[in-house]
């Protein structure tokens, strides 16, 4: 096994909770996913603070190193373990390490944005639904209940946007706080979808691999992971 | 406690040890629903089905310490299917049986049809569907494309149309279909549907939690329908469609409800069991969830228990029926993050519950339908007193 020094492999960002919010919403998550581990450095995992990596398959197949907190590790698949997952085109790894100091670069608040952009493509989907649905012989999107709940989603997402503006990465407990957020105001979006939002090949795999990605990288308070 | 009585106890006793033998095979089921062929041993695959069947038609009640249970109360099943959704919702809702189609055949069936349709399930183990919610339609029962046809040439009457999220749909011998067999308001109705004839599809849809029922997308062309196999034939037109299911809905609705219940009940157990001296804030939030749980407990309780009043008073079942989807999501998400960063991957059983979780909000219509309920009730019957829930034997 190998470690050194992390190398810069990504520009420091201006706001860290925008460098993947585009692709989160434009992209989903596979893209965003792919992303997320090359700003971490080329053919390298990033692992959370509890030694867990959310990946692509594709990723998984070729990556070398392992990010582990501040350390780049040499990856050694003897001691890793795939986790099962229900969704299709996602890898879990328990990758048999976890970082012994926090990483100071901002991920709980990079992921804080790529899930905010899952949640707006989300809605974006969820608005497309509910016009083409109907009940009643209307279209859901005109009944003021739906369109209440729709334009609560917006004010949701406006907030959590302007929470990360802030040029540098929120402290870890905000930013713990924010994924709590994210995954309230998923959970709601989702309802919007009526039972489509269940469905793996719909909506349920993105609020699904976010909540994840929160799980796995969203709380970095030393005082959280479990010992 | 939501007190319960000798007779109820029993119940409970006895579907807690049916729950115990379920939890080990959880997991496996969530990874291949089709394991279920495997576990008929289980009380809940052997059992169940032969319940909830009305007493004039099941000679095997379940018999504890003398006492005669059906299962056809909604009291009787909030009480049992509380303890089998804390073992695992995903085996309770692939068991066997008709615990919604037989709703239906009982509210509208003649004597040949109960008869014939609960005999098979008592002949042996055997899946039901109920069919309602279609594509981009939802349940909204005033606008159900799928229609029974006559074809003018003769010949029985066909039924064509699309339904999903049909549990057990892929395994079931058969079915309930709600579908447009006339014309105007009066003309929904709903008629029992072999999986076997042809014209007749069952396609499973991949879904987040739940996916030991197997949900399925169903697709009907042309399926024929003898005279016998319409529902509600012998009933006056204003009794065959919508008073039908409206009772049938009423009825479930609580049974929802417990099953929300009882999947918050296992996400609480599961983290006292990992934090079993958990002090300071998190003994503070395990003791909040025990009481939000007792709570919507006593309220879905509640709900059966006027639903068996008057099967015509689904009012508190729907505000059960929220109250529980709402349970069951908070309490799992609270339970994850209450155990740490990576508790979906170290805990799967936990991650589980709370995919899981999530179907309580979309069986038997969604919490916006049920609000929109419980406000029309308001408009009927004006602001409920406090304390409306009460058991009328806890106002002294």
């Amino acid at each position: 096994m190998t470690t050194g020094r992390p190398t810069a492999t990504a520009p420091e960002p201006a706001q860290p909770g925008h460098v993947l919010l585009k692709a989160g919403r434009e992209h989903g998550w596979q893209v965003a996913l792919t992303r997320l581990h090359a700003l971490a450095g080329a053919e390298t995992i990033l692992v959370g603070p509890a030694g867990h990596a959310v990946l692509c398959p594709q990723a998984s197949r070729t990556a070398v190193r392992l990010r582990v907190g501040t350390t780049f590790l040499a990856r050694d698949r003897a001691r890793e373990q795939a986790l099962p997952v229900p969704v299709t085109g996602v890898v879990a790894l328990r990758v048999g390490t976890r970082p012994a100091a926090a990483d100071p670069y901002p991920w709980a608040t990079v992921l804080a944005g790529l899930r905010l952009g899952l949640s707006q493509g989300l809605l974006d989907r969820a608005v497309a639904h509910l016009g083409r649905r109907s009940t009643g012989g209307q279209p859901l999107l005109r009944h003021q209940a739906l369109q209440v709940a729709v334009a609560d989603l917006v004010i949701e997402h406006l907030e959590i946007g302007c929470e990360l503006d802030s040029a540098e990465g929120l402290d870890p407990a905000a930013a713990a706080d924010l994924h709590r957020r994210i995954t309230r105001a998923d959970r709601s979006l989702l309802h919007l979808f009526g039972a489509h939002g269940y469905e793996l090949d719909g909506p349920a795999a993105t609020g699904y691999v976010s909540e994840l990605l929160a799980d796995a990288y969203g709380d970095a308070r030393s005082e959280a992971v479990p010992a | 406690m939501s007190e319960l009585d000798r007779r109820l106890l029993l119940l409970q006793a006895e579907a807690r040890q049916w729950a115990d033998e379920m939890r080990p095979h959880a997991l496996r089921v969530d990874r291949d629903p089709d394991a279920i062929s495997t576990l008929t041993h289980l009380a809940v695959l052997s059992r169940l089905g032969t319940l909830q069947i009305p007493a004039e038609y099941n000679p095997r009640p379940l018999l504890l310490s003398g006492e005669r249970f059906y299962l056809t109360s909604a009291l009787e099943r909030v009480v049992f299917l509380e303890e089998t959704a804390y073992g695992d919702l995903g085996i309770t809702l692939a068991s066997p049986g008709a615990p919604m189609s037989g709703v239906v055949v009982d509210a509208m069936g003649d004597p040949a049809q109960k008869e014939s349709f609960f005999g098979r399930l008592l002949d042996r183990p055997t899946w039901t569907f109920f069919a309602l919610t279609e594509p981009d339609r939802g349940s909204d029962a005033g606008h159900l494309q799928c229609r029974l046809e006559r074809p003018a040439d003769g010949g029985p009457a066909r039924l064509h149309g699309d339904k999903r999220y049909v549990g057990n749909a892929a395994r079931a011998d058969l079915g309930v279909v709600f579908a447009r067999i006339g014309g105007g308001p009066l003309g929904l109705g709903a008629v029992l549907v072999e999986a076997g004839t042809p014209g007749y599809s069952a396609e499973p849809i991949p879904t987040l939690g739940v996916r030991g029922a197997q949900l399925a997308a169903l697709r009907l062309t042309g399926v024929a329908v003898p005279d016998e196999q319409v529902l509600g034939r012998h009933l006056p037109a204003t009794r065959r469609g919508a008073l039908g299911w409206l009772r049938t809905f009423n009825l479930l609705r609580p049974v929802v409800a417990t099953m929300g219940v009882g999947v918050a009940r296992a996400a609480y157990e599961y983290v006292l069991a990992q934090r079993p001296t958990a002090r300071g804030d998190a003994g503070d939030r395990l003791a909040r969830m025990a009481h939000d749980i007792e709570t919507v407990r006593r309220l879905t309780r509640r709900s059966a228990e006027a639903v068996d009043r008057d099967a015509d008073d689904g009012h508190l079942a729907s505000v059960a029926k929220v109250s529980a989807a709402r349970l069951a999501e908070r309490v799992t998400v609270a339970a994850l993050q209450m155990l740490g960063p990576g508790a979906r991957f170290e805990h799967p059983l936990l991650d589980k519950l709370a995919r899981d979780a999530r179907a309580v909000e979309y069986m038997e219509g969604t919490s916006t339908i049920q609000r929109l309920g419980v406000f029309k009730d308001l408009l009927r019957r004006g602001v409920p007193p406090a304390g409306a829930a009460a058991r009328s034997s806890d106002q002294g």
